[in-house]
């Protein structure tokens, strides 16, 4: 009988647990803290947001510990602790702590500092972590519910206002129904093979039917999650009606989670040699429907806000072809693009939020393009983070995102679906027209009627602006480090893919 | 609109029919003992419980399309998650006999589904606190 | 020493400084203009060494060697970072020219993998690429070689060099960027951003004549986009977001095909490489001759789009018209040169079959009349002082095609120093049409007359620039004029006009044409001058202009005395220094296409 609960196996989960300890304790402090702070801003309360950066700090410490350890399957195959996992993890940590460094003086500003909103973060990030890591159904589906369930409370964290609740309603149908197709295409998944662990999967001997409609309920589940067309309905109102720094933090990690599984789900999946070639092929018609669509509609759009939901539907297509990529039956691209994808992603996307976030109350009026209308000579830092932001969104060089979707299509190519190379550089080209032209207005008009206030943005959100537009741009010139880290980790966790 | 319903929860079933009768054409093929257990003598197997399975998923996503009520919206929500799970009770007996990892994860999902029943019905709460009404239509601030 | 690297980065470094929010507005100026002063030094510096280097090559010491030998060490130094067993084995197995490199097939690197193991095979995969390029005759042109990885997974190298094609090119940015930052003296509105932006572009443009990989070449050409888009974007005129938009979509339009050209360069060689000097070698003959005329169409829309070439030209008079002097000077200057060198640097050579195709060479040289004929009418037409001199730029641009159509030793000297010399006098024509439009705030070239007698010193520089742009004899545009038609209607060696039938397409009538252009030239420009600075004084107004100022004539007058200077003596100047490069670069690209 082997040891029920091997406590040296715990390291691999420390972070985890770290994040859930944090979480547990600003619950806790903010309990006490509350008797003898009335109204909500003194000092004492400013310890909720310094506890919880500790303790991402904590966990991202214990991660980088680990880093580049062996692959151990743990926890009598509930985890698997290897590269793939503690990659995600840092960008997942890193989107985290980007959103507690900005939104301590944001919540302030709209007089809503609540202890528990540290608290969900944190929440979020432990389930979002242990949702990269999971390798069996049962800890896939309870990590899952555990972000996604702290992440419905955040988007409706602006109880009083209608456009918060209703994107957080809207936001839980979707997710609900999503929880539903993925739960019951993992029954099937379960029904086809009689394990439930994701790496047998792959390998035992399978029922064909049961297995083909388990991968496509739960693909069409993961579908809803990271926002695929035609799943996407959710993704412009939950985006819309959230405090917009959560909308950033839910636009990066839940992406980034969501992927995490994704990959490692497929990667795992299409080791079944029927599974594969067909599920590129989907795959890579979802991408390029994504790819048009998100960014067609993006182009239309009069708010700023909704702009970056439906750039973010676009972007969910180019991380797709790093999936169809690495799972063609051609000789073989790799899905280490994803990683990089995702980390260049969540600085610039996290960043544009932030920008947005920092140029004035939240609600509608400030997040038309009116409102960004001469900001570079208002705040010209501010503007020129969302500069930096943009550009590197569109995919113009020397930024993060150009040699993240220089990877995917490059690995495309190699993986013999060229075309999709081809959509995804004509639809970038589409989407530089709208991203840019919220740089025109921010330098080339000036400020009118609908201009923002844009006030002094706090410290926390001048740090983080300015950290992840400088990492923008120092990715847009070294990348080789994170390249080769990507490739790595890829690498590690399932061999050559 | 019940009509509807039924519609939908009878194709339902004849598809999981067929998806079910392929799944134990194959459990058949791999232990002759397992194909006993398929359909035992008291005429009640695996297809039973997947028609059953399949008609509650069926009719939870019906009630999601159809119904304008937020708490019966949440209903059908409830409807998928225990779909799956009569699910992965009903393969973890005929499928997976000597573990009792399905139901593990059927008691899991449990948990799950009251947690985020009472996380809707909070939501709900705070939609009818602005709006006045559960009905879902009404929330149309947002352009969808 | 890394003196290419000083040279292109230091506008950035530059800009980096004068950011700094410690500076006073004058001191920041000062010290812009300081940087792009000691650019230029570093430029005129490597432009002296480079012509010493080119009259005795032996002798050649240090960063002056040519890039074959830089090349051939660094192959020995690629092999040294392998272990002691594998760089043997690695040695062994290492191709001896293009020709075998070429000849590799795919079994036998499937073989190789197997055989060196990882690590092995990717160090032989780059050394080979260094056998071939230090092979190609070109490169023993190439001087102040630097050479390393930048982007290993992409197989993406920091290799920057210049020859006799790039170098006049830089040192005119370097020079230009001096007199562009004295001339914005006066801006007033986000000076420091104006300079900040305008030393990057500086890098940029530099960058982009340096680079000889092509990704890096890729990556500076974009850098060049953006500062241009904001600089007439924020301090253009009245229409400027238009302009800048317009003029932004269609570079980048065209840097995007130039992109999907430049990947399928990447995928179809084997070893995948970005090192235009490898793909020289590699390219004529391994691809089939359809894909080269799409790859050499896809380039050609890339850069036609910067020269610009009709019908890609729209966005130019909308781009001239609305930016500011100095940002209208270095656009014609040396932005539109951006798009020849681009002929120069990567269509011609990688691609020489496509290039001399009997329809290629028709297409190119009719594109070039057009140029020439419909810019000059269009100048004619013009009522606005600076869209004429936009639309002389497109028809001077036209002789820069016609010579490289014809693929002659004159034709390709005329039209390198066309771009040079175009690059001299459009910016002074454009300053011209700044120290005017500062004084009388508009450009209607109906409303001026009688300068001349106000303004003698002005009038005198301006006289210079425009019988320069007109090609008078003595000065420099004549020079380059005259060896572009020479080249281009010499029967013995141009393309344009070898007999038809033979290998030519035997369209002297081409030629004839062009020359129109000249007569047009002039009749544009003497008529110009007779509007605006002969006649009577139309406004009272005119009566009290000053005189050139001190910032003015220091922009001014380097110009006129190069006009001057290599019209009279454009051998010992110019001429010597680029001439064998770009012998060597005719002379491949003959070869290759078998003429």
């Amino acid at each position: 009988m082997t040891n029920p609960f091997p406590l040296e196996e715990v390291r691999c989960i420390l972070p985890v647990l770290l994040l859930f300890a944090a979480a547990t304790a600003v619950l806790i402090a903010d309990l006490f803290l509350r008797g003898w702070n009335e109204p909500a801003s003194g000092p004492p309360k400013r310890l909720l947001p310094m506890l919880s950066i500790l303790g991402a700090g904590a966990a991202g410490f214990f991660l980088w510990r680990d880093w580049g350890s062996a692959p151990a399957v743990v926890f009598h195959g509930a985890l698997r602790a290897d590269a793939f996992a503690h990659a995600m993890t840092a960008i997942i940590l890193l989107g985290t702590l980007l959103t507690l460094v900005t939104t301590a003086a944001y919540l302030r500003r709209h007089g809503t500092e609540h202890g528990e909103f540290y608290a969900l973060i944190l929440y979020a990030a432990g389930g979002m972590a242990l949702f990269a890591a999971a390798n069996n159904l049962i800890v896939l589906f309870v990590s899952l519910e555990t972000f996604s369930l702290a992440v419905y409370i955040l988007a409706g964290y602006f109880r009083d206002e209608k456009r918060a609740v209703e994107g957080a309603l809207k936001y839980f149908i979707m997710g609900g129904l999503a929880s539903g197709f993925l739960l019951l295409g993992l029954a099937f998944l379960f029904g086809a093979s009689g394990t439930i662990r994701l790496d047998d999967l792959g390998r035992s001997p399978i029922d064909q039917p049961l297995f083909l409609a388990g991968l496509g309920l739960s693909m069409t589940g993961f579908g809803f999650k990271v926002g695929v067309f035609p799943f996407h309905s959710w993704i412009p109102d939950a985006y819309e009606g959230a405090p917009t720094l959560v909308t950033g933090f839910m636009s990066v990690t839940v992406k980034t989670a969501g992927f995490a599984a994704l990959v490692r789900f497929v990667l795992e999946l299409s080791r079944q040699a029927e599974a594969g070639p067909a599920l590129a092929q989907v795959l890579a018609w979802l991408s390029a429907g994504t790819m048009i669509f998100g960014n067609a509609v993006a182009l239309v759009q009069g708010s700023v806000k909704r702009m970056l939901a439906y750039s973010a539907i676009s972007h969910t297509g180019y991380l797709l072809i790093g999936l169809v990529a690495a799972i063609a039956p051609e000789r073989g691209g790799s899905s280490a693009p994803v990683v990089f994808y995702l980390l260049s992603y969540t600085l610039m996307t996290f960043g544009a939020f932030a920008v947005l976030g920092s140029i004035g109350q939240d609600g509608p009026e400030n997040e038309t393009f009116e409102a960004f209308h001469g900001l570079s000579q208002r705040r010209p830092l501010l503007a020129f983070a969302m500069l930096v932001f943009m550009i590197s969104l569109a995919g113009i060089p020397p930024t993060a995102g150009f040699w993240g979707k220089l990877y995917l299509f490059r690995e495309a190519v190699y993986a013999g679906y060229w075309p999709l190379a081809l959509v995804g550089i004509l639809t970038s080209i589409v989407s530089v027209y709208y991203y840019l032209r919220l740089v025109v207005v921010m330098y080339m008009q000036p400020a009118g009627e609908g201009a923002s206030a844009a006030p002094a943005p706090g410290w926390g959100a001048a740090l983080a602006t300015a950290a992840a537009a400088a990492a923008v741009i120092a990715i847009g010139f070294f990348p080789q480090t994170l390249l080769d880290q990507s490739v790595a980790s890829i690498q590690a966790a399932f061999g050559a893919r | 609109m019940s009509a509807l319903t039924a519609i939908f929860s009878m194709s339902g079933a004849l598809l999981a029919a067929a998806l079910a009768q392929a799944g134990s054409g194959a459990g058949a093929a791999s232990s002759a003992a397992a194909a006993a257990e398929v359909v035992p003598a008291a005429g009640i197997g695996l297809v039973h419980y997947l028609v059953v399975s399949a008609m509650v998923f069926t009719l939870g996503i019906a009630i999601i399309i159809i119904r304008r009520n937020a708490i019966a919206v949440l209903m059908g929500i409830e409807l998928l998650l225990n779909s799956a799970g009569l699910n992965f009770v009903a393969f973890s007996r005929y499928v997976a006999k000597d573990g009792i990892d399905g139901q593990v994860v059927t008691i899991f999902i449990i948990v799950l589904a009251a947690a985020e029943a009472a996380l809707a019905l909070a939501i709900i709460l705070n939609i009818y606190n602005n709006l006045n009404t559960v009905d879902v239509d009404e929330a149309d601030a947002l352009k969808g | 020493m890394y003196t290419l690297t000083w040279l292109t980065f230091f506008p950035l470094l530059t800009a980096g400084v004068i950011l700094l929010p410690i500076w006073p507005k004058s001191v920041m100026k000062f010290l812009a203009v300081v940087g792009a002063f000691i650019t230029f030094i570093i430029a005129t510096g490597i432009a002296r060494d480079y012509s010493d280097a080119e009259r005795s090559p032996g002798a050649a010491q240090g960063p002056a060697r040519g890039a074959d030998a830089v090349l051939k060490e660094l192959i020995e130094s690629e092999l040294v970072q392998l272990g002691s067993g594998l760089i043997d084995q690695v040695r062994a197995r290492l191709p001896k020219s293009a020709d075998e490199v070429k000849s590799v097939s795919e079994d036998t690197r499937k073989a190789l993998l197997v055989e060196l193991g990882k690590k092995g095979f990717h160090a032989w995969e780059r050394a080979s690429e260094l056998v071939v390029a230090s092979s190609v005759p070109q490169a023993s042109r190439l001087r102040y070689v630097e050479f390393a990885p930048w982007i290993g997974q992409f197989k993406i190298n920091y290799f920057m060099a210049v020859d006799g094609l790039s170098l006049p090119l830089v040192w005119l940015t370097a020079l230009l960027g001096v007199l562009c930052l004295v001339y914005s003296w006066t801006i007033d509105q986000g000076t420091k951003a104006y300079y900040a932006l305008f030393l990057i572009l500086e890098t940029g443009l530099i960058g982009v004549f340096c680079a000889l990989d092509f990704f890096l070449f890729y990556v500076f050409w974009e850098i060049v986009l953006l500062p241009m888009w904001f600089l007439i974007g924020i301090w253009g005129g009245p229409n400027r977001i238009y302009a800048a938009i317009k003029f932004f979509i269609y570079t980048l339009v065209g840097s995007v095909i130039m992109l999907l050209a430049m990947l399928v360069f990447y995928f179809k060689t084997e070893p995948h490489t970005f090192n235009i000097i490898t793909l020289m070698g590699l390219t004529p003959l391994t691809y089939s001759l359809q894909l080269q005329t799409m790859l050499f169409l896809a380039l050609f829309i890339g850069f036609a789009i910067k020269v610009p070439v009709f019908p890609f030209h729209t966005w130019l008079p909308d781009a001239h018209v609305e930016a500011p002097t100095a940002i209208s000077v270095v656009l014609a200057g040396v932005l539109l040169k951006m798009g020849g060198y681009g002929f120069f640097r990567f269509s011609y050579p990688l691609l020489p079959q496509a290039a001399t195709q009997r329809g290629m060479i028709w297409f190119i040289a009719i594109l070039a009349l057009i140029n020439i004929v419909y810019g000059a009418f269009c100048a004619m037409a013009q009522k606005d002082f600076k869209k004429l001199v936009a639309y002389s730029s497109v028809s001077h641009m036209g002789y820069v095609l016609l010579g490289l159509a014809s693929l002659s030793y004159m034709g390709i000297d005329g039209a390198v120093l066309q771009m040079f010399t175009h690059g001299i006098s459009s910016a002074m024509l454009f300053f011209i049409v700044g120290v005017i439009y500062d004084r009388a705030h508009h450009r209607d070239l109906d409303r001026f007359g009688g300068i001349g007698l106000q303004m003698p010193w002005y009038t005198g520089i301006a006289t210079v620039g425009f019988f320069t742009s007109l090609g008078l004899p003595g000065l420099c545009g004549f020079i380059s004029e005259v060896l572009v038609f020479l080249g281009s209607w010499d029967t013995s060696m141009s393309l344009i006009t070898t007999p038809a039938g033979d290998k030519g397409l035997g369209a002297r009538w081409i030629v004839y044409v062009s020359l129109l252009g000249v007569v047009l030239a002039a009749v544009y420009i003497l008529w110009t001058i007779q509007r605006v600075y002969l006649g009577n004084v139309k406004d009272e107004h005119y009566k009290h202009f000053p005189d050139l100022s001190f910032r003015e004539v220091v922009a001014l007058v380097p110009l006129a005395f190069l006009c001057v200077v290599i019209g009279l003596l454009p051998n010992p100047t110019i001429l010597n220094h680029i001439d064998p490069s770009l012998r060597e670069l005719t002379d491949m690209v003959r070869k290759a296409a078998g003429l």
